[in-house]
């Protein structure tokens, strides 16, 4: 039988905190399913066999902030992508290498390896899978993150 | 002391080079590379103390890199910062003779701690 992973929310700012070398505060908030008209990048974690093990889903917000923060472009670059309401390509391949790294939050005794997958950054684009997987039944972790100096975004797993 | 940083991410490459700096590791020369193929490339016209090397990476990834400069009989210490770190993978980094694994995301101390014996000497 398939073990559900089970993630730790607390360890998800501590992370983001150790990758941009700033403060970051967590929030606990209720499922972060995204609404249809929400801009957002969801990306699929698979084990080793290929299979679907979670989705990570962050809104806008998170992604520019974060994804500006990591390499330090100033924080009015990522206002501005968020007020065009598209994901800028620059900050959205930063924001990847955060992904990479959030594949160790879902790692543990009973799951070895989780490596990170494909991401959609069109929700028009996710397969099936990754639509039954974005459900509050299926959340594992829901967090409003803070980013020190830029601002909040919001990020959702699903297991 | 010269590190050439091998990471398909510049984001990271950048992250490294900064923890390089918060570890107290002053006066390194730093280069970069985005692949095992690129990393070779670089080789060709300068000499490196230390290569920090990541897995995956597209064209060529770290293990390979790290055979193949081994079969070409450089002496060149490579260790790898990785975000996957299974048991398999680190036996594998360590039989091929990789001085160290660290695991992202990482800390200054961490470098301090694993890359201080082999930048200080």
């Amino acid at each position: 039988m398939a073990v559900r992973i089970l993630i730790k929310d607390v360890k998800i700012p501590i992370l983001f905190r150790g990758l941009l070398n700033r403060d970051v505060t967590g929030v606990k908030i209720p499922a972060f399913v995204p609404a249809a008209a929400d801009t957002c990048l969801a990306a699929v974690y698979q084990g080793n066999d290929g299979a679907t093990l979670a989705v990570c889903v962050c809104d806008l917000d998170l992604v520019s902030y974060a994804g500006a923060a990591l390499v330090l472009v100033q924080p009015p670059v990522a206002k501005e992508a968020i007020a065009t309401r598209k994901l800028d390509p620059g900050l959205t391949e930063n924001f990847q290498e955060i992904l990479n790294i959030c594949a160790t939050l879902l790692t543990g005794p009973d799951i070895p390896h989780v490596k990170l997958g494909p991401s959609y950054a069109n929700r028009a684009d996710w397969p099936d899978e990754v639509v039954k997987f974005v459900a509050p039944a299926r959340s594992s972790a829901a967090m409003k993150i803070t980013i020190a100096g830029y601002g909040a975004g919001r990020i959702g797993i699903f297991t | 002391m010269k590190i050439l940083v091998v990471d398909d991410s510049k984001a990271m490459r950048m992250i490294v080079r900064r923890t390089l700096r918060e570890a107290g590791f002053h006066g390194i020369e730093v280069s970069e590379a985005g692949n095992g193929v690129a990393a070779l490339e670089a080789m060709q016209s300068a000499s490196f103390d230390l290569i920090l090397s990541d897995w995956n990476m597209p064209e060529m990834n770290g293990i390979e890199l790290l055979g193949k400069l081994t079969s070409e009989g450089r002496t060149t210490k490579l260790g790898f910062v990785t975000s996957e770190s299974t048991e398999e993978m680190k036996k594998m980094a360590t039989e091929a003779g990789a001085q160290f694994f660290i695991t992202k995301p990482f800390t200054a101390d961490v470098f301090r701690t694993v890359l201080g014996s082999i930048l200080n000497n």
